[in-house]
């Protein structure tokens, strides 16, 4: 049997079945994560071909001086809460509501997933189409109602462009959340909202000590990922508004990519990019602890 | 009481039917767009149903039509993109089932030292910016002559998902109990074929959700090809697509609408009849995590 020739060889096995997931993830998440931190203390622009030339700490002497790595930095803090709190208003809203019973239940719940598997070029068109002044169906409504007098500028107006991309992120990406909600919810056992009934429970207080208790473990880890994804993101933005008008809408992906691919600076994006992730590990880490994640 | 019952169901079906308007809305007025004829589009009126029902602009999308912008169809390629995007997909998909059947095998049913630390290694990769990986995945792409090449982008993308897919098989093959494959080599299977004659048809659904999470992916990435497909022979889809929005400044709306809808069709469909093993997948891997 072959079993007993190799006996001291089975516990490769295991190695064996990883190797092409080791190879892959190792290739390109942990390799290139050393080079980009490699690359950080170095000049090096793509186009001059000449090697990384090492200078110490001096890119990240030059971010604390950059207004336009400032502006980003707040900017995501603003991209991420707001964005966050469209995806979980329009998630739990969204999964207790299709939590009842009614008609084609299951119909009805997949729709409301098509936003999130749709390509996200196709949200950026969609959008930019809606958007659009002259043409756009938001503006020709307002109009036709005569809620506005003037076409408005939804993504070139730097008081309105916030709402406007968090509005179609919330649309786009409120997805994960809900379902995540939809499958927590019922996990909560139905008789609790017996129990809390004869209790003489409001609607309200059941709300808030079963649902929303009965979802915390969900919530954590949701939260956790929506912030992370969200901060290193680049699709959504970049799509409706490349980081504009000027650096209005400038936050940690459009940045990195201008900076390494319109101006191919690849130290200093790398350095930028580091940054950025460092902040969110610990960040996640921290949170991790807080939270007591398993 | 009777009443109050009605006017709750009525309330029901009123907040189902405002929220479907918001998540359908721009899919429907992009829809209605690309049945309008040019000059109907670029009209300033709210027309939710077209003067004029027009299939010019997807004749133009599938190659019928040439005589309008016959300079932009030939040089976006259309159907090159959408041949493109089928390549990538399919390597993807083929490369992507192969490492997480076997990554979700091992760790799912093997206890061997540096289990738990290689899976945290694994899923921590969902947390890394993808922004930050363009720039080196740039460099060793080009050190492997792979830039502009779709062997590249399907094994760029591979890496992508592949951390997720291996945890969600992982999740699917920890349900089949192994007693199942240790009777079959009882009767005289070896290890291989038990896998394969008991375990792999059991996790179909698996499989399934994997390779409906690769093609939502691989028809989603439009960073990754900005990066690394350079010529019109490898752009996929959605490259395309946001070089004809911008294409010389004037947009060709209908076409422009006609290929969208014609892009998200595929993932839509396959969507709509997998639906149930999709979100499975996606949450076990989710909320177990």
């Amino acid at each position: 049997m072959k079993k007993s020739q190799l006996p001291k060889l089975r516990f490769l096995i295991p190695y064996l079945l990883l190797t092409p997931t080791l190879i892959l993830v190792g290739s390109f998440f942990f390799y290139p994560v050393m080079q980009a931190v490699r690359l950080s203390f170095t000049k090096f622009y793509l186009l001059a071909s000449r090697n990384p030339q090492f200078i110490g700490l001096g890119n990240f002497q030059r971010l604390l001086q950059d207004s336009v790595f400032h502006k980003a930095m707040i900017q995501s803090i603003y991209w991420v809460v707001g964005s966050n709190i469209a995806h979980f208003l329009i998630g739990l809203g969204f999964a207790l509501f299709m939590n009842q019973r009614f008609k084609f239940r299951g119909l009805w719940r997949g729709l409301f997933l098509v936003p999130w598997v749709v390509p996200v070029a196709v949200f950026g068109i969609l959008w930019q189409w809606m958007y659009n002044m002259e043409w756009g169906i938001i503006n020709l409504t307002l109009l036709d109602w005569r809620i506005v007098d003037e076409p408005i500028d939804w993504l070139g107006n730097k008081n309105i462009v916030w709402f406007s991309v968090i509005l179609a992120n919330g649309w786009k990406n409120f997805g994960f959340m809900y379902i995540c909600f939809l499958s927590g919810l019922q996990t909560i056992p139905g008789n609790l909202y017996e129990a809390a009934k004869i209790d003489g429970a409001n609607r309200w207080q059941k709300f808030i000590h079963i649902t929303i208790s009965g979802l915390r473990p969900v919530l954590t880890v949701v939260i956790l990922l929506g912030v992370v994804w969200t901060f290193n993101d680049f699709n959504v933005i970049w799509l409706l508004t490349k980081a504009g008008p000027g650096y209005d809408t400038v936050v940690y992906g459009p940045l990195l990519y201008l900076q390494a691919f319109k101006f191919y600076r690849f130290g200093y994006a790398s350095a930028i990019g580091i940054t950025g992730f460092a902040g969110v590990m610990i960040a996640a880490i921290l949170y991790v602890k807080k939270m007591e994640i398993k | 009481m009777k009443f109050k019952k009605n006017a709750i169901v009525s309330l029901t079906y009123i907040t189902l039917v405002v929220c479907l308007l918001f998540v359908l809305i721009p899919f429907a007025w992009t829809v209605v767009s690309s049945l309008k004829l040019e000059s109907d589009i670029l009209e300033t009126e709210v027309r939710w149903i077209p003067k004029t029902v027009t299939f010019e602009h997807y004749k133009w999308v599938i190659g019928m039509r040439t005589e309008r912008v016959t300079e932009t169809a030939k040089t976006l390629g259309l159907l090159i993109a959408y041949r493109n995007t089928g390549i990538a997909t399919v390597g993807t998909a083929l490369l992507t089932v192969i490492s997480a059947i076997l990554g979700g095998y091992a760790l799912s049913r093997f206890n061997f030292r540096g289990r738990i630390p290689i899976s945290i290694l694994v899923l921590s990769t969902a947390l890394f910016p993808l922004v930050l990986m363009m720039v080196p995945w740039y460099l060793i792409l080009k050190k492997l002559h792979l830039i502009d090449n779709l062997f590249g982008l399907v094994l760029t993308l591979s890496a992508f998902v592949t951390p997720f897919s291996v945890w969600m098989m992982k999740g699917f093959i920890g349900t089949i109990p192994p007693e199942l494959e240790e009777c079959a080599m009882i009767d005289g299977c070896t290890k291989v074929g038990a896998f394969m004659r008991v375990t792999l048809p059991l996790i179909t659904s698996g499989v399934v959700a994997v390779v409906m999470y690769t093609v939502v992916m691989t028809w989603n990435a439009y960073l990754l090809p900005l990066i690394v497909c350079g010529s019109t022979n490898t752009k996929p889809i959605s490259i395309i697509l946001m070089e004809l929005f911008s294409f010389y400044g004037r947009t060709y709306w209908g076409g422009l609408m006609a290929a969208t809808v014609v892009t998200c069709l595929p993932v839509v469909v396959l969507f709509v009849f997998l639906q149930k093993q999709f979100v499975s997948g996606m949450t076990a891997g989710a909320v177990k995590g």
